[in-house]
């Protein structure tokens, strides 16, 4: 039906675009007026009904001591008893609803309104209680004062007899959607609800490369990012997303400059729409690595493209995608390499340091022993040939170094091939050349199991590694 | 579409039925020749309405009203002739007080402090009752309160 200002006559049917959820009923009372759905002799009665027992509340709000209030507390008071009604109501659709209230006592549904909300604040604060045991373990202030003192203080204080509209919380850490509506009670489930569901998605995480990536996170922005009011997943989500389109696994939030640099040539010269469907297959990509599949969870994610696209393409319109796609820093990185020639051991801290390495049992020990006392290549070299790394022990060496490190070594493990191909395609040199050399075959095998995301980034410093470092050094 | 504003809802909803429930107090105070016509209730509700809503209070019914007339009709400082305004004036009164003393002393007890000092120490004058008696309670009220920090 179209409307008109002008126009007075009088559907039957209420405006669904004039029912507002939040002022239930309220707007059915009116538009129900307006449709002639209910005379005024009906609403006086209904009017009626709610002052009545809102002297019955207010009596029982003054312990019976006094029959006058304040008038804010009278209206606050007031709202709560809609609070409750509209709980009730909204079970049902503006018609059925309208029915009910020209129906039925007042009386009646608000106390039906009333149980609801009650049973939802015990609903609510079970869910509380899970959040609060499963808390992620981030240095972020907003996200720990809100579910350490914001909360707690919400679920002491909330009254559904007298302030069931109050939301009392200061609820600092913004959730990745800032589009929940209402107050009270509900507001508070719906917060809870979208935070369990972030904290199960962040939980997916290691919480140390989240620390990592907030870290990197504040580099970027310039912030200190304990103190700033940021939503974790967000960040998360977006670094996972692009870790996922760089190659990796999408549990693998680092993405190294060269991956970044690969990324911005991916997206170079596309057009928004195609840019659009890559992130949307890269999020499907992710719902699928994580296992991902309630529904619930999925869409909350799925959700998540339409607020990352004009960033995203914005973004890359102006040549600033590293606001967007944070690139991977250890907090305590060292340098791109930490072999210095002039600084090799002598003989005496060499033999020391091997009977140091000889006499631990664990290989990561072993590997930081090795990290703390070695400066140069060639002693690096010698140590692996030392016989005092055995099996594994040698990946958790090669898992410390960085990607040039690792170029370094390629280099020479497979300088021949390197040299006779001359090319930098690592893949099928690793799978043909069969080693003696026992660190070496453990290198291989090392190399065997990375991602091709890592490969490329390693073979990208290949040929700086042979301008940076040359096999005979050693 | 203020259909729930309560100050209109009290004065137009209960505004009828509280005349009637007036004048049901002229059975107890015309013991003592006090009454009151149906113009004076209907005077009498519209100035409490005024009053409360000055005095930025709500109240759903008329209780107070009565029970002002329960306990002031057997003093011997209130005539026939000053019947009307002096309910009138010892009405603002209460509902002054209820905000001076952030409503700390129930209805009851308020009525029956404001009943004996207008018996005794006031001999019958609101004024000295407002601004003597019962404003040095409220004094001291809120001087208990201020030194307690209390907040409500």
């Amino acid at each position: 039906m179209v409307e008109s200002n002008t126009s007075i006559e009088k559907s039957s049917v209420l405006r669904q675009a004039h029912i507002d959820c939040e002022h239930y009923t309220l707007s059915l009372l009116e538009e129900g007026s307006y449709a002639g759905l209910i005379d005024e002799s009906g609403l006086t009665r209904i009017q009626t009904e709610i002052m009545s027992l809102l002297k019955e509340t207010l009596i029982k709000y003054t312990h019976g001591e006094s029959t006058s209030v304040k008038s804010e507390i009278a209206e606050s008071i007031l709202t709560s008893i809609l609070y409750s009604v509209d709980a009730q109501l909204l079970c049902f659709s503006p018609q059925v609803a309208l029915n009910s209230l020209i129906m039925d006592d007042v009386k009646k549904t608000y106390q039906k309104g009333l149980d609801l909300i009650t049973s939802c604040f015990d609903e609510t604060k079970i869910l509380y209680r899970q959040i609060a045991n499963s808390k992620l373990h981030v240095d972020l202030y907003a996200y720990n004062s809100t579910i350490d003192e914001a909360l707690p203080e919400f679920f002491a204080h909330y009254d559904p007899v007298y302030s069931a509209q109050k939301t009392w919380a200061l609820m600092d850490y913004p959730l990745l959607y800032s589009d929940l509506k209402g107050s009270g009670i509900y507001f508070i489930k719906q917060y809870l609800e979208s935070l369990a569901i972030e904290e199960h998605f962040c939980s997916l995480f290691d919480h140390e490369a989240v620390d990592n990536l907030l870290y990197n996170y504040g580099k970027v922005y310039r912030i200190n990012y304990r103190e700033t009011l940021i939503n974790i997943m967000e960040i998360l989500l977006t670094n996972s997303i692009f870790s996922v389109l760089s190659g990796n696994r999408a549990l693998d939030l680092r993405i190294t400059t060269y991956q970044y640099t690969l990324l911005q040539e991916k997206f170079k010269d596309l057009d928004s729409g195609l840019c659009t469907s890559i992130i949307s297959s890269a999020i499907i990509t992710l719902l699928e690595e994580l296992h991902i599949d309630a529904p619930k969870i999925c869409d909350y994610i799925k959700k998540y493209q339409a607020l990352l696209m004009p960033r995203f393409i914005s973004a890359l319109e102006n040549d600033n995608l590293m606001n967007i796609i944070i690139i991977s820093r250890d907090k305590d990185q060292p340098l791109d390499i930490r072999w210095d020639e002039g600084n090799k051991l002598n003989d005496d801290d060499f033999r020391l340091m091997v009977e140091q390495i000889l006499e631990c049992t664990v290989g990561t020990d072993k590997a930081a022993i090795i990290n703390s006392s070695i400066n140069s290549l060639g002693d690096f070299i010698d140590v692996m040939e030392a016989d005092c790394l055995f099996d594994t022990e040698y990946t958790d060496l090669f898992t410390t170094l960085g990607d040039m490190e690792l170029s370094i070594l390629v280099r020479i493990v497979f300088a021949e091939e390197l040299r006779v191909g001359g090319t930098v395609n690592l893949r099928p040199i690793v799978d043909e050349r069969q080693l003696e050399i026992p660190w070496q075959i453990e290198f291989s095998g090392f190399l065997n199991g990375l991602t091709p995301a890592r490969i490329r980034a390693i073979e990208y410093f290949i040929p700086a590694a042979l301008q940076t470092n040359k096999p005979s050094i050693y | 579409m203020g259909f729930l504003d309560i100050h209109s809802s009290m004065a137009n909803i209960s505004k009828h039925l509280s005349i009637d429930e007036l004048l049901k107090t002229n059975e107890d105070s015309g013991k003592y020749g006090l009454l009151l016509s149906s113009q004076d209730a209907l005077e009498l509700i519209e100035a409490r309405n005024l009053t409360i809503q000055n005095y930025g209070r709500v109240e759903l019914g008329i209780d107070v009203v009565k029970s002002i007339i329960s306990e002031f009709c057997s003093t011997p400082y209130i005539n026939a002739q000053d019947y009307t305004m002096t309910l009138h004036e010892l009405v603002d009164i209460f509902y002054y007080m209820k905000n001076e003393t952030a409503d700390r002393i129930g209805d009851s007890e308020l009525i029956g402090l404001m009943k004996i000092y207008f018996n005794n120490s006031c001999r019958g004058s609101t004024d000295l009752l407002k601004n003597r008696e019962l404003a040095l309670i409220a004094s001291i009220l809120k001087k208990s309160w201020d030194y307690a920090g209390g907040d409500d």
